[in-house]
């Protein structure tokens, strides 16, 4: 069975090439990728280039000083001096029209020291400094940042974008008590679960239309009467379309991998010289301190996506051999991976709390939303539980029960004359 | 293999279509056949006769609703894998893949059947030349005309070198000359290769010029049988043909004055 299956694969790989269409097809997900790059070039290129530009400060000193003592000077000196701040260039611009320079706006962070500053230091009073910046360049931003970390010595600033006073507190407070499910954890393990959402989008689904293309070809071809007339047995013929699809699977996912890793690489190279410095050693430590939990974690990720990469080539297969053609094929079979996709997206962000544990045990056994779900679940908990292995071999299960009831249509007799329309007659009867 | 001279043997073999249902049709009923090793047997009769039902059941496409039938004392349900290894067969409606050139649709079909590449090649070759199609042997299917896929069917029905070949109206949509070189290999296989042939047909002449038997079908049952001279002698008259015969034995009138009026 094993070599007819495979005879039967090889032929539907030399028709794939027959075909632009399916060509196309086939190296969707790398050519998706390598578009994203390109914009991503494009709209980040400029951005990058003017990460690694000298910073920019402009300095107007009015501070009048005094008993001859000028606390603005010293101010300058020590923003100069600091380890925080003394890469920026700092242009001094005393004699420009400050009015005049904000309304020009040609400036990306302008520090003023009013004529009163060392007056006001001297009666041991808060003295203020002003701060104008662009608050949407993030460049400023830190420079900002910076400036007031120094300035804690000057007491107080006041900071001003383009258009009015801002609020620098944005930091995110995590309110106490909070996990699991919810607040910033449950986002972060609901933005983990879509990874394999959209690794099942990217690497399975084009393989899936290739599949259900090749089934739907050899029923409008009617040369699923020439493979059943041969002598082989007629589940050799359900086989060799999943050996095709798995052969497409594991293909995609080679050259999407080496499409990634080699823009991956020419990414990085692009990468600022400030952030790259920061980021790769970074990367290196997240590696070096994962534990094992992470690993067997990543391996129950990969084998889950093994197994339900062959559960929805095994459902193209099936779902395809009940259709008239390729447009019925593609309506069913869009609506059955629709359904379980859209769903975890709702599914991956609700509160846990709300799910109660017989309704999750029999969300983890849906075919293809269980496995998402039971990622999520997982991450949730923060561990591997025994009904998240248990998913895993309720996915299995539906693979063979999907072989299993391709095998016992393709062994029907009415195969070459079944369709959806068929079916649906039948149920209205 | 130890060959039985009888090629093909079925039982009371019957197939009801919708069985129980409101719509159901009696396609064939009580067959009893024996064809020989070798022989040429032709199953005449009119549309919906059940010559293609009993032919899809004897290539085990599908079974039958009671009965037995046999391909070389193979059942063909309970030993359909190695009934099929015996067969070769042009069903009336079977494709190709149009993507495909003539000769990597047959090299699909050899190499499923078995042959290793150097008989593949041997055998394609032969087989595009005995059908006329060495000129365009390399182009696709989709650009070929009615009448040169009939011919590549033809070839890959033969491919293997079956015992028996299923022919369901082979000279269906191909020109004179083709028809006459297929009834020239007919007539050589039988001979010279002592391949069995089923042919299933409404070409009166060809069933008359090569059958050894043939067999008439009306509405699923078997209602003559013998060499088409002794149906010819018996149903036809001295100065008819197996036309006529048919036509006797199927219950037409030959009335057609009052539907033309």
């Amino acid at each position: 069975m094993i070599s007819e299956a495979w005879i039967i694969a090889i032929k539907e790989i030399k028709l794939l090439f027959k075909s632009t269409r399916r060509i196309f097809l086939l190296f969707t997900t790398p050519l998706i990728f390598i578009l994203i790059f390109v914009i991503f070039i494009i709209v980040l290129a400029p951005l990058a280039a003017a990460i690694d530009e000298p910073l920019e400060v402009i300095i107007i000193q009015d501070d009048a000083g005094i008993n001859g003592l000028n606390w603005g000077d010293e101010f300058y000196k020590l923003l100069k001096n600091s380890n925080l701040t003394k890469d920026y260039v700092y242009i001094n611009k005393s004699e420009v029209n400050l009015n005049g320079l904000l309304l020009s706006k040609n400036f990306s962070v302008l520090l003023y020291i009013p004529a009163n500053f060392s007056n006001i230091i001297n009666q041991s009073l808060s003295a203020q400094f002003h701060l104008y910046y662009d608050n949407i360049d993030v460049k400023a931003q830190t420079i900002v940042s910076n400036i007031l970390t120094i300035s804690q010595l000057f007491n107080q600033a006041i900071i001003f974008f383009y258009d009015g006073l801002i609020n620098l507190n944005r930091v995110f407070v995590l309110p106490e008590g909070v996990s699991g499910s919810s607040g910033l954890e449950g986002m972060v393990s609901s933005f983990i679960t879509l990874i394999p959402l959209y690794a099942i989008i990217f690497l399975v689904i084009p393989s899936l239309s290739l599949v259900l293309i090749s089934v739907t070809i050899e029923r409008e071809q009617k040369t699923l009467e020439t493979l059943i007339l041969q002598p082989i047995g007629r589940k050799s013929i359900i086989a060799g379309k999943l050996f095709y699809g798995a052969i497409l699977v594991l293909f995609n996912a080679i050259i999407t991998l080496i499409t990634l890793f080699v823009f991956t690489i020419l990414g990085v190279l692009l990468l600022p010289n400030s952030i790259k410095s920061e980021f790769l050693p970074l990367l290196a430590t997240i590696v070096s301190e994962a534990d094992i939990s992470v690993w067997i974690f990543i391996f129950y990720v990969l084998l889950g996506l093994i197994i339900v990469s062959l559960l929805v080539i095994t459902a193209a297969v099936v779902f395809s051999l009940m259709a008239k053609d390729e447009r019925e094929a593609n309506m069913v079979i869009s609506a059955l991976v629709i359904i379980p996709l859209v769903s975890t997206l709702l599914i991956a962000f609700l509160p846990l709390e709300i799910i109660d544990s017989s309704l999750q045990t029999i969300l983890v056994m849906l075919p293809l939303l269980g496995y998402l779900f039971a990622i999520y679940l997982s991450l949730n908990l923060g561990k591997i539980t025994l009904m998240t292995w248990f998913s895993l071999i309720a996915q299995l299960g539906w693979v063979l029960i999907g072989i299993w009831f391709a095998g016992r249509l393709i062994e029907s007799e009415g195969i070459l004359e079944i369709s959806y329309k068929r079916l649906l007659r039948f149920r209205r009867k | 293999m130890a060959m039985n001279s009888i090629a093909i043997t079925t039982k009371d073999l019957t197939k009801i279509y919708n069985l129980g249902k409101e719509n159901e049709v009696i396609a064939v009923q009580n067959l009893n056949i024996s064809v020989k090793r070798g022989e040429i047997y032709g199953l005449l009769g009119e549309n919906g006769a059940g010559k293609t039902t009993t032919v899809r059941i004897l290539t085990t496409m599908i079974k039958s609703t009671s009965g037995k039938a046999y391909i070389f004392g193979n059942d063909v349900v309970t030993n359909s894998s190695i009934a099929r290894k015996y067969i070769g067969c042009l069903p009336q409606d079977a494709g190709l893949y149009e993507e495909f050139s003539a000769l990597e649709n047959l090299g699909f079909i050899a190499s499923l059947r078995g042959l290793s590449d150097i008989e593949r090649k041997e055998e394609i070759a032969r087989l595009i030349k005995l059908v006329g199609l060495e000129e365009r042997k390399r182009d696709r299917v989709e650009t070929y005309s009615g009448g040169m896929k009939r011919r590549l069917m033809i070839a890959r029905s033969m491919i293997g070198n079956p015992q028996i070949l299923f022919l369901d109206e082979p000279t269906a949509g191909i020109d004179v000359l083709a028809s006459r070189k297929l009834r020239e290999i007919i007539k050589l296989l039988s001979k010279k290769r002592n391949t069995t042939i089923i042919l299933s047909t409404h070409d009166m002449i060809s069933a008359e010029r090569l059958c050894d038997r043939v067999g008439v079908l009306n509405k699923g049952i078997l209602v003559a049988e013998g060499t088409p001279k002794d149906l010819i002698k018996q149903y036809a008259g001295p100065d008819g043909d197996l036309e006529d015969a048919v036509v006797n034995l199927i219950g037409w009138t030959g009335e057609m004055d009052e539907v033309i009026d």
